[in-house]
Protein backbone atom coordinates (compact mmCIF):
# COMPACT_ATOMS: atom_id res chain seq x y z
CA UNK A 1 0.00 0.00 0.00
CA UNK A 2 1.49 3.16 -1.01
CA UNK A 3 0.18 5.02 1.76
CA UNK A 4 2.51 3.13 4.35
CA UNK A 5 5.69 4.19 5.93
CA UNK A 6 7.70 2.67 3.09
CA UNK A 7 11.04 3.49 1.06
CA UNK A 8 8.60 3.44 -2.47
CA UNK A 9 5.66 4.55 -0.73
CA UNK A 10 4.31 8.08 -1.02
CA UNK A 11 6.26 11.32 -0.16
CA UNK A 12 5.18 12.70 3.08
CA UNK A 13 4.79 16.08 1.56
CA UNK A 14 2.41 14.26 -0.74
CA UNK A 15 0.68 12.66 1.98
CA UNK A 16 -0.33 16.25 3.57
CA UNK A 17 -0.81 17.28 0.10
CA UNK A 18 -3.52 14.64 -0.35
CA UNK A 19 -4.91 15.09 3.71
CA UNK A 20 -5.72 18.79 2.57
CA UNK A 21 -7.20 18.22 -0.40
CA UNK A 22 -10.16 15.44 1.52
CA UNK A 23 -10.50 18.31 4.65
CA UNK A 24 -11.03 20.61 2.22
CA UNK A 25 -13.70 18.54 0.26
CA UNK A 26 -15.16 17.25 3.60
CA UNK A 27 -15.34 21.05 5.13
CA UNK A 28 -16.83 21.90 2.05
CA UNK A 29 -19.76 19.12 1.57
CA UNK A 30 -22.55 20.41 3.08
CA UNK A 31 -24.36 18.35 5.78
CA UNK A 32 -27.35 16.87 4.13
CA UNK A 33 -25.14 14.46 1.52
CA UNK A 34 -24.57 12.06 3.64
CA UNK A 35 -23.83 9.58 1.15
CA UNK A 36 -20.13 12.28 0.50
CA UNK A 37 -19.52 11.63 4.33
CA UNK A 38 -20.19 7.84 4.26
CA UNK A 39 -18.25 7.74 1.02
CA UNK A 40 -15.06 9.53 2.80
CA UNK A 41 -15.54 7.23 5.88
CA UNK A 42 -15.39 4.42 3.28
CA UNK A 43 -12.08 5.60 1.97
CA UNK A 44 -10.40 6.52 5.33
CA UNK A 45 -11.71 3.03 6.55
CA UNK A 46 -9.82 1.36 3.21
CA UNK A 47 -7.03 3.20 3.78
CA UNK A 48 -6.67 2.46 7.40
CA UNK A 49 -7.23 -1.10 6.69
CA UNK A 50 -4.48 -1.45 4.00
CA UNK A 51 -2.26 0.22 6.32
CA UNK A 52 -2.38 -2.18 9.32
CA UNK A 53 -3.89 0.47 11.51
CA UNK A 54 -6.58 -0.47 13.92
CA UNK A 55 -9.71 1.13 13.00
CA UNK A 56 -10.81 1.46 17.11
CA UNK A 57 -7.02 3.66 17.70
CA UNK A 58 -8.22 6.13 14.69
CA UNK A 59 -11.67 6.79 16.23
CA UNK A 60 -10.74 7.31 19.42
CA UNK A 61 -7.46 9.42 18.42
CA UNK A 62 -10.16 11.49 16.28
CA UNK A 63 -12.91 11.50 18.89
CA UNK A 64 -10.95 13.87 21.11
CA UNK A 65 -12.41 16.45 18.90
CA UNK A 66 -16.05 15.89 19.53
CA UNK A 67 -15.84 17.84 23.01
CA UNK A 68 -15.06 21.02 21.53
CA UNK A 69 -17.88 20.44 18.54
CA UNK A 70 -20.51 19.69 21.47
CA UNK A 71 -19.42 22.56 23.77
CA UNK A 72 -19.29 24.91 20.59
CA UNK A 73 -22.39 23.51 18.60
CA UNK A 74 -24.53 21.55 20.91
CA UNK A 75 -26.71 24.53 22.17
CA UNK A 76 -27.67 25.30 18.46
CA UNK A 77 -30.73 22.99 18.45
CA UNK A 78 -31.88 24.44 20.86
CA UNK A 79 -31.52 28.08 20.32
CA UNK A 80 -30.92 28.68 16.66
CA UNK A 81 -34.55 30.03 15.29
CA UNK A 82 -36.38 28.42 12.03
CA UNK A 83 -38.48 25.43 11.39
CA UNK A 84 -38.59 23.28 14.71
CA UNK A 85 -39.00 19.87 15.68
CA UNK A 86 -41.50 19.02 18.83
CA UNK A 87 -39.87 15.81 20.29
CA UNK A 88 -42.34 14.24 22.79
CA UNK A 89 -44.73 17.27 23.10
CA UNK A 90 -41.57 18.82 25.43
CA UNK A 91 -38.74 19.37 23.75
CA UNK A 92 -39.10 21.95 20.40
CA UNK A 93 -35.74 21.59 18.63
CA UNK A 94 -34.59 24.13 15.55
CA UNK A 95 -34.47 22.34 12.40
CA UNK A 96 -31.65 24.54 10.94
CA UNK A 97 -29.86 24.30 14.34
CA UNK A 98 -29.69 20.41 14.34
CA UNK A 99 -28.38 20.50 10.70
CA UNK A 100 -25.42 22.92 11.75
CA UNK A 101 -25.34 20.97 14.96
CA UNK A 102 -24.23 17.71 12.92
CA UNK A 103 -22.70 18.81 9.84
CA UNK A 104 -20.38 20.03 12.21
CA UNK A 105 -20.13 17.41 13.88
CA UNK A 106 -19.45 15.24 11.31
CA UNK A 107 -17.29 17.50 9.23
CA UNK A 108 -14.53 18.11 12.57
CA UNK A 109 -14.68 14.29 13.45
CA UNK A 110 -13.88 13.42 10.24
CA UNK A 111 -11.07 15.78 9.04
CA UNK A 112 -9.82 14.61 12.99
CA UNK A 113 -9.72 10.88 11.60
CA UNK A 114 -7.98 11.70 8.61
CA UNK A 115 -5.52 13.84 10.53
CA UNK A 116 -5.23 11.09 13.07
CA UNK A 117 -4.45 8.72 9.75
CA UNK A 118 -1.96 10.29 8.67
CA UNK A 119 -0.37 11.02 12.26
CA UNK A 120 0.06 7.56 13.07
CA UNK A 121 1.30 6.08 9.51
CA UNK A 122 3.95 9.27 9.66
CA UNK A 123 6.60 9.55 12.03
CA UNK A 124 6.41 13.40 12.59
CA UNK A 125 10.41 13.77 11.19
CA UNK A 126 8.75 12.50 7.99
CA UNK A 127 6.23 14.92 7.95
CA UNK A 128 8.80 17.93 8.42
CA UNK A 129 10.89 16.16 5.40
CA UNK A 130 7.34 16.33 3.11
CA UNK A 131 7.26 20.04 4.22
CA UNK A 132 10.85 20.47 2.43
CA UNK A 133 8.94 18.65 -0.86
CA UNK A 134 6.32 21.22 -0.49
CA UNK A 135 8.38 23.69 -0.99
CA UNK A 136 7.86 25.47 2.63
CA UNK A 137 10.88 27.66 3.69
CA UNK A 138 13.79 26.12 5.09
CA UNK A 139 13.84 27.98 8.21
CA UNK A 140 10.25 26.96 9.20
CA UNK A 141 10.92 23.85 8.26
CA UNK A 142 14.14 23.20 10.28
CA UNK A 143 12.73 25.31 13.62
CA UNK A 144 9.52 23.13 13.29
CA UNK A 145 11.72 19.83 13.17
CA UNK A 146 13.60 21.53 16.14
CA UNK A 147 10.87 22.62 18.42
CA UNK A 148 9.13 19.04 18.01
CA UNK A 149 12.43 17.40 19.42
CA UNK A 150 12.76 19.52 22.53
CA UNK A 151 8.70 19.36 22.93
CA UNK A 152 9.24 16.05 24.87
CA UNK A 153 11.96 17.08 26.91
CA UNK A 154 10.09 19.93 28.01
CA UNK A 155 7.19 18.52 28.79
CA UNK A 156 8.58 15.94 30.53
CA UNK A 157 10.93 18.78 32.54
CA UNK A 158 7.11 20.11 33.49
CA UNK A 159 5.36 17.10 34.40
CA UNK A 160 8.81 16.50 36.48
CA UNK A 161 7.78 20.24 37.65
CA UNK A 162 4.25 19.48 38.73
CA UNK A 163 4.69 16.29 40.23
CA UNK A 164 7.33 17.87 42.79
CA UNK A 165 4.85 20.67 43.32
CA UNK A 166 2.24 18.38 44.39
CA UNK A 167 4.38 16.11 46.42
CA UNK A 168 4.83 19.23 48.88
CA UNK A 169 1.46 19.16 48.66
CA UNK A 170 0.47 21.71 46.56
CA UNK A 171 -2.96 21.41 44.34
CA UNK A 172 -3.06 23.43 41.42
CA UNK A 173 -6.46 25.77 40.74
CA UNK A 174 -6.47 27.92 37.85
CA UNK A 175 -7.58 31.46 39.51
CA UNK A 176 -6.98 30.96 43.04
CA UNK A 177 -3.18 29.16 42.57
CA UNK A 178 -2.54 31.33 39.34
CA UNK A 179 1.04 32.86 40.67
CA UNK A 180 2.15 29.89 41.93
CA UNK A 181 1.30 28.06 38.70
CA UNK A 182 3.38 31.67 37.07
CA UNK A 183 6.66 30.51 39.18
CA UNK A 184 6.43 27.30 38.40
CA UNK A 185 5.52 28.31 34.49
CA UNK A 186 8.67 30.35 35.08
CA UNK A 187 10.99 28.21 36.04
CA UNK A 188 9.93 25.65 32.84
CA UNK A 189 10.97 28.88 30.95
CA UNK A 190 14.54 28.82 32.93
CA UNK A 191 15.38 25.40 32.20
CA UNK A 192 14.09 25.97 28.45
CA UNK A 193 16.21 28.51 28.39
CA UNK A 194 19.42 27.11 29.38
CA UNK A 195 18.79 24.26 27.33
CA UNK A 196 18.62 26.73 24.30
CA UNK A 197 21.95 27.82 25.70
CA UNK A 198 23.38 24.26 25.93
CA UNK A 199 22.42 23.10 22.42
CA UNK A 200 23.23 26.72 21.05
CA UNK A 201 27.02 25.79 22.03
CA UNK A 202 26.98 21.65 21.51
CA UNK A 203 25.58 23.63 17.60
CA UNK A 204 27.93 26.16 17.13
CA UNK A 205 30.78 23.20 18.14
CA UNK A 206 29.60 21.21 15.33
CA UNK A 207 30.04 24.17 12.88
CA UNK A 208 26.50 25.97 12.80
CA UNK A 209 26.32 28.69 10.58
CA UNK A 210 22.91 29.93 10.35
CA UNK A 211 21.79 26.99 8.19
CA UNK A 212 21.22 23.62 8.66
CA UNK A 213 23.27 21.27 6.70
CA UNK A 214 21.95 17.83 4.89
CA UNK A 215 18.79 18.33 3.55
CA UNK A 216 19.10 17.67 -0.13
CA UNK A 217 16.72 18.85 -2.63
CA UNK A 218 13.73 17.27 -2.02
CA UNK A 219 10.70 17.24 -4.39
CA UNK A 220 7.58 15.43 -5.23
CA UNK A 221 8.01 12.35 -7.59
CA UNK A 222 5.82 10.68 -10.43
CA UNK A 223 3.85 8.72 -8.30
CA UNK A 224 3.17 11.46 -5.91
CA UNK A 225 2.17 13.68 -8.62
CA UNK A 226 0.03 10.93 -9.90
CA UNK A 227 -1.69 9.82 -6.78
CA UNK A 228 -2.65 13.94 -6.14
CA UNK A 229 -3.89 14.28 -9.23
CA UNK A 230 -5.92 10.97 -8.86
CA UNK A 231 -7.44 12.39 -6.15
CA UNK A 232 -8.68 15.64 -7.40
CA UNK A 233 -11.67 14.51 -9.79
CA UNK A 234 -12.17 11.68 -7.70
CA UNK A 235 -13.22 14.36 -4.52
CA UNK A 236 -15.02 16.54 -6.89
CA UNK A 237 -16.68 13.84 -8.06
CA UNK A 238 -17.47 12.70 -4.42
CA UNK A 239 -18.58 16.02 -3.84
CA UNK A 240 -20.67 16.87 -6.70
CA UNK A 241 -22.63 13.55 -7.15
CA UNK A 242 -22.78 12.11 -3.86
CA UNK B 1 -9.60 27.71 21.77
CA UNK B 2 -7.90 25.12 18.70
CA UNK B 3 -10.65 25.58 15.90
CA UNK B 4 -11.04 22.48 14.31
CA UNK B 5 -12.30 21.19 10.41
CA UNK B 6 -15.84 22.57 9.71
CA UNK B 7 -16.84 25.18 12.26
CA UNK B 8 -15.59 28.35 9.89
CA UNK B 9 -16.91 28.50 6.47
CA UNK B 10 -14.33 28.75 3.41
CA UNK B 11 -14.17 32.56 2.95
CA UNK B 12 -13.23 33.08 6.76
CA UNK B 13 -10.51 30.26 6.88
CA UNK B 14 -9.05 31.81 3.09
CA UNK B 15 -8.75 35.22 5.04
CA UNK B 16 -7.34 33.53 7.82
CA UNK B 17 -5.25 31.67 6.04
CA UNK B 18 -4.14 34.66 4.00
CA UNK B 19 -3.44 36.59 7.24
CA UNK B 20 -0.98 33.37 8.71
CA UNK B 21 0.58 33.45 5.39
CA UNK B 22 1.68 36.84 5.19
CA UNK B 23 2.41 36.88 9.32
CA UNK B 24 4.76 33.97 9.07
CA UNK B 25 6.56 34.90 5.94
CA UNK B 26 7.72 38.38 7.89
CA UNK B 27 8.89 36.44 10.78
CA UNK B 28 10.37 34.02 9.07
CA UNK B 29 12.13 36.17 7.17
CA UNK B 30 13.18 38.04 10.43
CA UNK B 31 14.19 34.84 12.40
CA UNK B 32 16.25 33.89 9.27
CA UNK B 33 18.17 37.35 9.26
CA UNK B 34 18.52 37.31 13.06
CA UNK B 35 19.88 33.46 12.83
CA UNK B 36 22.66 34.02 9.92
CA UNK B 37 23.85 37.46 12.52
CA UNK B 38 23.34 35.34 15.58
CA UNK B 39 23.17 31.37 14.83
CA UNK B 40 22.49 31.23 18.99
CA UNK B 41 19.06 32.72 18.15
CA UNK B 42 17.79 29.40 16.58
CA UNK B 43 17.88 26.96 19.40
CA UNK B 44 16.24 29.68 21.58
CA UNK B 45 12.97 30.36 19.37
CA UNK B 46 12.93 26.12 18.99
CA UNK B 47 12.97 25.60 22.53
CA UNK B 48 10.24 28.63 23.21
CA UNK B 49 7.65 26.79 20.89
CA UNK B 50 8.71 23.77 22.82
CA UNK B 51 8.19 25.68 25.85
CA UNK B 52 4.80 27.17 25.15
CA UNK B 53 3.48 23.58 24.19
CA UNK B 54 4.85 22.18 27.20
CA UNK B 55 3.06 25.21 29.55
CA UNK B 56 0.29 24.73 27.29
CA UNK B 57 -0.04 20.63 28.61
CA UNK B 58 0.01 21.42 31.95
CA UNK B 59 -3.52 21.59 32.52
CA UNK B 60 -5.23 23.31 35.77
CA UNK B 61 -8.84 22.68 36.96
CA UNK B 62 -10.46 25.56 36.71
CA UNK B 63 -13.55 24.45 38.97
CA UNK B 64 -16.58 22.17 37.87
CA UNK B 65 -14.59 19.31 36.17
CA UNK B 66 -13.21 21.51 33.48
CA UNK B 67 -9.78 22.68 33.25
CA UNK B 68 -7.77 25.49 31.99
CA UNK B 69 -4.23 26.00 30.21
CA UNK B 70 -2.08 28.81 30.00
CA UNK B 71 -1.86 30.14 26.14
CA UNK B 72 1.00 32.16 26.32
CA UNK B 73 1.20 34.42 23.06
CA UNK B 74 1.67 37.91 24.96
CA UNK B 75 4.60 36.25 27.44
CA UNK B 76 6.61 35.11 24.78
CA UNK B 77 6.04 38.44 22.83
CA UNK B 78 6.77 40.22 26.00
CA UNK B 79 9.87 37.92 26.66
CA UNK B 80 11.38 37.70 22.68
CA UNK B 81 9.56 40.66 20.73
CA UNK B 82 6.53 40.18 18.68
CA UNK B 83 8.06 38.72 15.57
CA UNK B 84 9.12 35.56 17.61
CA UNK B 85 5.84 35.15 19.05
CA UNK B 86 3.99 35.09 15.82
CA UNK B 87 6.81 32.45 14.68
CA UNK B 88 6.45 30.43 18.13
CA UNK B 89 2.91 30.18 18.51
CA UNK B 90 2.46 28.98 15.08
CA UNK B 91 4.98 26.04 15.10
CA UNK B 92 3.17 25.42 18.16
CA UNK B 93 0.00 25.76 16.49
CA UNK B 94 1.44 23.60 13.26
CA UNK B 95 2.96 20.81 15.52
CA UNK B 96 -0.61 20.42 17.53
CA UNK B 97 -1.94 20.19 14.06
CA UNK B 98 -0.02 17.65 12.35
CA UNK B 99 1.31 16.00 15.27
CA UNK B 100 -1.67 15.50 17.36
CA UNK B 101 -4.81 16.27 15.31
CA UNK B 102 -5.19 19.39 17.93
CA UNK B 103 -7.05 22.19 15.40
CA UNK B 104 -8.36 21.33 11.87
CA UNK B 105 -5.85 21.23 9.00
CA UNK B 106 -8.07 23.85 6.99
CA UNK B 107 -8.52 25.58 10.34
CA UNK B 108 -4.71 26.22 11.02
CA UNK B 109 -4.64 29.52 9.22
CA UNK B 110 -7.64 30.86 10.86
CA UNK B 111 -5.87 29.65 14.61
CA UNK B 112 -2.35 31.00 14.23
CA UNK B 113 -4.59 34.49 13.37
CA UNK B 114 -6.17 33.95 16.55
CA UNK B 115 -3.51 32.88 18.73
CA UNK B 116 -0.35 34.03 17.11
CA UNK B 117 -1.20 37.20 15.37
CA UNK B 118 -3.62 38.44 17.84
CA UNK B 119 -1.99 36.65 21.31
CA UNK B 120 1.01 38.09 19.78
CA UNK B 121 1.56 41.15 17.86
CA UNK B 122 -1.94 42.29 19.51
CA UNK B 123 -0.49 41.83 22.95
CA UNK B 124 2.74 43.20 22.09
CA UNK B 125 0.70 46.43 20.68
CA UNK B 126 -1.05 46.81 23.85
CA UNK B 127 2.62 46.58 25.54
CA UNK B 128 3.82 49.62 23.15
CA UNK B 129 0.87 51.92 23.77
CA UNK B 130 0.59 51.06 27.75
CA UNK B 131 4.65 51.39 28.53
CA UNK B 132 4.37 55.30 28.23
CA UNK B 133 1.28 55.11 30.09
CA UNK B 134 1.99 52.86 33.07
CA UNK B 135 5.06 53.70 35.62
CA UNK B 136 8.66 53.03 35.22
CA UNK B 137 10.47 50.06 36.92
CA UNK B 138 10.14 46.39 37.20
CA UNK B 139 6.53 46.76 38.27
CA UNK B 140 5.32 48.86 35.84
CA UNK B 141 6.66 45.92 33.45
CA UNK B 142 4.65 42.80 35.10
CA UNK B 143 1.27 45.06 34.88
CA UNK B 144 1.83 46.03 31.63
CA UNK B 145 2.73 42.55 30.13
CA UNK B 146 -0.12 41.45 32.87
CA UNK B 147 -3.09 43.26 31.25
CA UNK B 148 -1.11 42.99 27.97
CA UNK B 149 -2.23 39.36 28.37
CA UNK B 150 -5.40 39.82 29.38
CA UNK B 151 -6.61 41.88 26.41
CA UNK B 152 -4.80 39.17 24.15
CA UNK B 153 -7.13 36.80 25.28
CA UNK B 154 -10.28 38.82 24.91
CA UNK B 155 -8.93 39.72 21.81
CA UNK B 156 -8.72 36.27 20.48
CA UNK B 157 -11.92 34.92 21.71
CA UNK B 158 -13.82 38.24 20.31
CA UNK B 159 -11.93 37.02 16.91
CA UNK B 160 -12.88 33.84 17.16
CA UNK B 161 -16.46 34.30 18.09
CA UNK B 162 -17.20 36.96 14.78
CA UNK B 163 -15.43 33.99 12.94
CA UNK B 164 -18.41 31.54 13.61
CA UNK B 165 -20.59 34.28 13.62
CA UNK B 166 -19.74 34.96 10.11
CA UNK B 167 -19.30 31.29 9.08
CA UNK B 168 -23.20 31.22 10.35
CA UNK B 169 -21.90 28.38 12.74
CA UNK B 170 -23.43 30.20 15.94
CA UNK B 171 -25.63 32.95 16.48
CA UNK B 172 -23.39 36.28 17.15
CA UNK B 173 -25.59 37.25 20.30
CA UNK B 174 -25.02 33.63 22.13
CA UNK B 175 -21.48 32.55 20.90
CA UNK B 176 -20.23 36.45 21.39
CA UNK B 177 -21.06 36.45 25.09
CA UNK B 178 -20.67 33.26 26.12
CA UNK B 179 -17.03 33.17 24.98
CA UNK B 180 -16.57 36.86 25.96
CA UNK B 181 -17.22 35.95 29.96
CA UNK B 182 -15.81 32.86 29.91
CA UNK B 183 -12.54 34.34 28.36
CA UNK B 184 -12.47 37.31 30.33
CA UNK B 185 -11.88 35.34 33.42
CA UNK B 186 -9.89 32.80 31.63
CA UNK B 187 -7.77 36.15 30.66
CA UNK B 188 -6.91 36.60 34.49
CA UNK B 189 -5.36 33.75 34.80
CA UNK B 190 -3.38 34.00 32.11
CA UNK B 191 -2.32 37.35 33.06
CA UNK B 192 -1.18 36.61 36.74
CA UNK B 193 0.76 33.92 35.22
CA UNK B 194 2.21 36.00 32.50
CA UNK B 195 3.11 38.14 35.93
CA UNK B 196 4.69 35.63 37.63
CA UNK B 197 6.93 34.43 34.48
CA UNK B 198 7.44 38.04 34.05
CA UNK B 199 9.08 38.93 37.83
CA UNK B 200 10.72 35.48 37.64
CA UNK B 201 12.43 35.95 34.48
CA UNK B 202 13.29 39.71 35.45
CA UNK B 203 14.88 38.77 38.53
CA UNK B 204 16.81 35.83 37.41
CA UNK B 205 17.43 36.45 33.96
CA UNK B 206 16.95 40.18 32.80
CA UNK B 207 19.33 40.24 29.62
CA UNK B 208 16.39 38.13 27.75
CA UNK B 209 15.06 41.35 27.64
CA UNK B 210 17.28 42.52 24.99
CA UNK B 211 14.70 41.54 22.20
CA UNK B 212 12.26 44.05 24.00
CA UNK B 213 15.05 46.63 24.30
CA UNK B 214 16.03 46.64 21.07
CA UNK B 215 12.60 46.84 19.29
CA UNK B 216 11.75 49.85 21.45
CA UNK B 217 14.90 51.78 21.80
CA UNK B 218 14.67 51.39 25.34
CA UNK B 219 15.16 48.91 28.70
CA UNK B 220 11.33 47.04 29.39
CA UNK B 221 11.64 48.54 32.87
CA UNK B 222 12.26 52.25 31.91
CA UNK B 223 8.94 54.38 30.67
CA UNK B 224 9.73 56.26 27.85
CA UNK B 225 7.96 58.36 24.85
CA UNK B 226 6.51 56.72 22.44
CA UNK B 227 6.25 58.15 18.94
CA UNK B 228 2.54 59.30 17.59
CA UNK B 229 1.90 56.67 15.41
CA UNK B 230 2.17 54.04 18.53
CA UNK B 231 -0.26 56.26 20.13
CA UNK B 232 -2.49 57.17 16.85
CA UNK B 233 -2.30 53.14 16.70
CA UNK B 234 -3.58 52.33 20.77
CA UNK B 235 -6.36 54.88 20.32
CA UNK B 236 -7.84 53.14 17.17
CA UNK B 237 -7.31 49.62 19.00
CA UNK B 238 -8.97 50.94 21.81
CA UNK B 239 -11.90 52.57 19.51
CA UNK B 240 -12.48 49.92 17.57
CA UNK B 241 -12.75 47.23 20.69
CA UNK B 242 -15.21 49.73 21.99
CA UNK B 243 -17.28 50.15 18.70
CA UNK B 244 -17.43 46.25 17.76
CA UNK B 245 -17.76 45.11 21.92
CA UNK B 246 -20.29 47.89 23.55
CA UNK B 247 -22.26 48.53 20.26
CA UNK B 248 -24.73 46.12 20.31
CA UNK B 249 -24.67 46.89 24.01
CA UNK B 250 -25.46 50.21 23.63
CA UNK B 251 -28.87 51.78 25.05
CA UNK B 252 -31.98 50.80 22.42
CA UNK B 253 -33.67 54.23 23.56
CA UNK B 254 -33.78 57.44 21.81
CA UNK B 255 -30.85 59.60 22.14
CA UNK B 256 -31.92 63.19 23.75
CA UNK B 257 -32.12 64.88 20.57
CA UNK B 258 -34.07 61.94 18.93
CA UNK B 259 -36.48 61.85 22.06
CA UNK B 260 -36.83 65.65 22.31
CA UNK B 261 -37.95 64.58 18.23
CA UNK B 262 -40.65 62.58 19.11
CA UNK B 263 -42.46 64.59 22.36
CA UNK B 264 -42.61 67.39 19.78
CA UNK B 265 -43.71 65.46 16.87
CA UNK B 266 -40.89 66.15 14.52
CA UNK B 267 -39.77 63.42 14.24
CA UNK B 268 -41.88 61.96 11.55
CA UNK B 269 -41.06 64.85 9.71
CA UNK B 270 -37.25 63.72 9.15
CA UNK B 271 -38.32 59.91 8.77
CA UNK B 272 -39.17 58.13 5.61
CA UNK B 273 -36.99 59.18 2.51
CA UNK B 274 -35.12 61.34 4.37
CA UNK B 275 -31.26 62.03 4.62
CA UNK B 276 -30.63 59.28 7.30
CA UNK B 277 -32.22 56.20 4.99
CA UNK B 278 -30.11 57.09 2.70
CA UNK B 279 -27.04 56.97 4.30
CA UNK B 280 -24.55 54.07 3.95
CA UNK B 281 -25.33 52.46 7.72
CA UNK B 282 -28.75 53.85 8.48
CA UNK B 283 -29.41 53.88 11.43
CA UNK B 284 -26.32 52.11 13.24
CA UNK B 285 -27.11 48.95 11.34
CA UNK B 286 -25.52 46.96 8.00
CA UNK B 287 -27.67 46.86 5.27
CA UNK B 288 -28.23 43.04 4.37
CA UNK B 289 -26.90 41.78 7.46
CA UNK B 290 -29.36 39.94 9.29
CA UNK B 291 -28.37 39.28 12.72
CA UNK B 292 -29.42 42.48 14.69
CA UNK B 293 -26.11 42.33 17.52
CA UNK B 294 -23.81 41.29 14.13
CA UNK B 295 -25.24 44.39 12.01
CA UNK B 296 -24.69 46.81 14.88
CA UNK B 297 -21.05 45.62 15.73
CA UNK B 298 -20.59 45.69 11.91
CA UNK B 299 -21.30 49.61 11.80
CA UNK B 300 -19.31 50.23 14.71
CA UNK B 301 -16.54 49.14 12.91
CA UNK B 302 -17.03 50.57 9.63
CA UNK B 303 -18.07 53.80 11.71
CA UNK B 304 -14.56 53.78 13.92
CA UNK B 305 -12.60 53.20 10.93
CA UNK B 306 -14.14 55.99 8.99
CA UNK B 307 -13.49 57.96 11.33
CA UNK B 308 -10.02 57.02 12.18
CA UNK B 309 -9.21 57.60 8.77
CA UNK B 310 -10.90 60.92 8.47
CA UNK B 311 -9.36 62.10 11.13
CA UNK B 312 -5.75 60.61 9.89
CA UNK B 313 -6.36 62.45 6.56
CA UNK B 314 -7.03 65.45 7.78
CA UNK B 315 -4.11 65.86 10.17
CA UNK B 316 -1.84 64.81 7.17
CA UNK B 317 -3.38 67.58 5.07
CA UNK B 318 -3.15 70.19 8.14
CA UNK B 319 0.61 69.03 8.65
CA UNK B 320 1.50 69.60 5.16
CA UNK B 321 -0.58 73.32 4.88
CA UNK B 322 1.15 74.17 7.97
CA UNK B 323 4.98 72.72 6.68
CA UNK B 324 4.29 74.86 3.14
CA UNK B 325 3.04 77.78 5.15
CA UNK B 326 6.64 78.06 6.93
Amino acid sequence: MIWEEREQGLDAGAKILLTMLFALAVVSTPPASLAAFAAYGGTLAWISALCGVSFRGMFFKAAAVLPFSCVAALWLPFAKGGESIEIGGILALSRPGLWIFAGVAMKSFTCAAALSLLMITTPFERLTAGLYSLRCPAIIVDMLAMTHRFLYLLADEGRALLRAARSRGYRGRWLKDALLIGRLIGSLFMRSLERAERVADAMRLRGFEGEMPGHSKRSLGVLDWCAVLAAIPALIAVRLWL
Amino acid sequence: MHIPDGFISGPINTLGAAAAIAAVGVSAAKASAEVRANPQRMPLLATTGAFVFAAQMLNFPIGGGTSGHFMGGALVAALLGPWSAILAMSLVLTIQCLGFADGGLTALGTNIFNMGLIGGLGAYLVMRVLRPILPAGSGGFIATAGIASWVSIVLAALACSLELAFSGTSPLELVLPAMLSAHAVIGIGEALITAAVISAVLSARPDIFAAWAKLNGGEPTESYRTGALSLALGGLILALLLGVFLSPFASAFPDGLEKVAEVKGFLSASDGSQSWTASPLPDYSTPGVGAEGLSTSLAGLIGTLAVFLTGFIAIKLAGRLRRERA
